[in-house]
């Protein structure tokens, strides 16, 4: 690919992102419309006047046409606002802001556990296909993606946690050292339910990098060893995961809500569960924005790695 | 979730895989006939409280031990059983009818429909999983109900880029043109020619799927979202169990052992099935 094709295909992509972005965010303003209840009387109280009910709607903008709302609603998101949370003393974006780095330390932890379990089964069970090795890896692999994640974590918390001491019970750190160590087995859980998929792939990758032309004549020209293993096994076979990136990462993400909840980690999956908990509208509609524009933009990226990778892909 | 699927794509193995489809079913049979027989089984009433024998570690007498209660854990397991199970399996059949379904349609009619349903499938994958599961239970309130639309509105997809693409490259097959040329109706062609060819695969996906909409439902229950009290569901047990860990990790380690015990069977079946379609 060319360095103007890469241009062009960066651009495009872009461009169609946009789109998606806008229905996403006409979904989240909808959330509004489908939720029982009037919003105004919420505000109000049951036993407000019909005058102070109608005088909440022109203050929410509600009496407004619909197309109108949802201008005014990309405005405010355009600035920021997402509105406060139900008992009114924390702005939204706040709470958004606060709750990001934990969950993006989380899944920055739970990548790298991943990508060093998948990397060391994969190599493992490629050294001889079926092979005891492959097929016990292949075993526990297909079961660790049946093992709820939560449930692994409480296991970690009774097993390890507790008896050892060396991690906290719960909660978050505020220094490097103490978040790295609030973050390794929640981390670690999250890993165990996605590393079967990545494993899978690479040991395919691996396999058949083992059996092609081009490791037969590195042998034969003297490459062995560890050199022979990165230079001409590893790097044909990390190309079709890098497309998987992706998809594991919005996986990640997912599974990090609920782990987040099992550990008490104060970031941005158990505001969205006790938001649904105690039913906060505000919360809700702004995390389910913040949620599905990462994973927009995380395919965005993913796309763009490949095209950049792969000399294949079509401009 | 299609990326699930990448585990099972391995060549064939050894043997029918009749052995490992009749284990595991006979597990699963086996867990929801005990769920009906819970108190004969085990001896002890799932509901009874006995504050006397609060805590009790696992013994002989108490399999899993006893709960803050004092009910036993067992018990309360294989009674959960019959909450798990079927909804677990219509968690995975729903969403599997649904995309078969639009999957065809989308493929067979193409035109509009087709770039509709592929466009919403599109959209729907947008939102991680447990986001939009969590986001659908707050807009229809918790429960049953709730989490079974969840699953429908997120699993359908999957079974709908399946099918589609099975039909799109049957459709111009000479058989289905035939079929087509002989007069028979859309409805028919659809239902007994092209369809047929799909379903194998569907169905294979639906049978692990099971395990998919038993995590969703374990992790709904056990962030307060899904099964409420007095219901009893394993995530829910998972959770009652939580503040406890310290000194009581029984009361909420084991509910966790019987979802892995469903995982495995249902990898039996999974296996088994796809073992049979290859032969």
């Amino acid at each position: 690919m060319t360095g103007r094709g890469r241009f062009w295909f960066v651009g495009r992509r872009l461009l169609q992102a946009i789109p998606l972005t806008l229905v996403l965010l006409l979904l989240v303003f909808a959330m509004l419309k489908v939720v029982p209840g009037d919003p105004a009387l919420q505000v109000a109280g049951p036993r407000a006047s019909a005058a102070t009910l109608q005088a909440i709607r022109v203050h929410l903008g509600l009496d407004q046409p619909v197309w109108l709302q949802f201008v005014h609603y990309l405005g405010r998101v355009a600035t920021g606002d997402l509105g406060t949370t139900a008992t009114g003393s924390t702005k939204v974006s706040t709470l958004i802001a606060s709750g990001t780095p934990v969950t993006l330390v989380l899944l920055a932890v739970s990548t790298v556990f991943t990508v060093v379990i998948a990397g060391a089964t994969a190599l493992l069970a490629a050294r001889r296909p079926d092979g005891l090795a492959d097929r016990l890896i292949n075993v526990v692999a297909a079961f660790g993606v049946g093992v709820p994640t939560f449930w692994l974590g409480i296991v970690l918390l009774a097993g390890v946690a507790l008896p050892t001491g060396a991690f906290p019970i719960g909660g978050w750190g505020d220094t490097p050292a103490t978040v790295l160590r609030a973050a390794v087995l929640p981390a670690l859980a999250l890993s165990v339910s996605v590393a079967p998929v990545l494993m899978a792939s690479l040991r395919s990758g691996i396999v058949e990098a083992r059996r092609s032309e081009y490791h037969a004549a590195a042998q034969a020209a003297g490459v062995r060893g560890w050199t022979l293993t990165r230079r001409f096994v590893l790097r044909n076979a990390a190309v079709p995961p890098v497309s998987l990136l992706a998809a594991l990462t919005t996986l990640l993400l997912s599974g990090a809500v609920v782990v987040e909840s099992t550990f008490g980690l104060p970031g941005l999956g158990l505001s969205l569960t006790q938001a649904a908990q105690n039913r906060d509208f505000n919360v809700i509609q702004g995390l389910t924005l913040v949620f599905s524009l990462a994973v927009v933009a995380v395919n965005l990226v993913g796309d763009v790695l490949v095209a950049l990778l792969d000399p294949r892909v079509e401009v | 979730m299609a990326l699930v699927q990448v585990l099972g794509r391995r060549r064939a193995r050894r043997g029918s895989g009749a052995t490992a489809l009749v284990t595991g079913a006979v597990l699963l049979t086996l867990l929801l006939a005990a769920s009906f027989a819970a108190g004969a089984l085990t001896g002890h009433d799932p509901a009874l409280t006995d504050l006397t024998a609060r805590f009790r570690p696992p013994t002989a007498e108490h399999w899993f031990g006893t709960d803050q209660l004092g009910r036993d854990v067992f018990a309360r397991v294989l009674v959960a059983a019959g909450t798990d199970l079927p909804l677990a399996l219509l968690g995975a059949a729903v969403p599997a009818v649904i995309g078969i379904v639009l999957g065809a349609l989308a493929g067979y009619a193409r035109g509009w429909i087709g770039t509709a349903v592929m466009r919403l499938a599109d959209l729907i994958q947008a939102f991680p999983s447990y986001i939009l599961l969590i986001v659908l239970v707050f807009l229809l309130g918790p429960g049953a109900g709730s989490f079974l639309v969840g699953a429908a509105v997120g699993a359908w997809v999957t079974y709908a880029r399946l099918v589609r693409g099975v039909v799109l490259r049957l459709r111009e097959l000479d058989y289905v043109r035939a079929a087509q040329a002989a007069g028979l109706g859309h409805t028919r062609v659809l239902l007994r020619h092209v369809l047929p060819n799909a379903l194998p695969q569907a169905v294979v996906y639906a049978a692990s799927d099971i395990v998919l909409a038993l995590s969703y439902l374990a992790a709904l229950s056990y962030l307060g979202l899904g099964i409420q009290a007095p219901g009893i569901e394993w995530g829910q047990m998972i959770a009652e169990g939580q503040p406890f860990l310290r000194n009581q990790w029984w009361v909420s380690v084991m509910p966790g052992l019987a979802i892995i015990l469903v995982g495995v069977a249902v990898r039996l079946i999974a296996g088994g099935l796809e073992r049979r379609l290859q032969r």
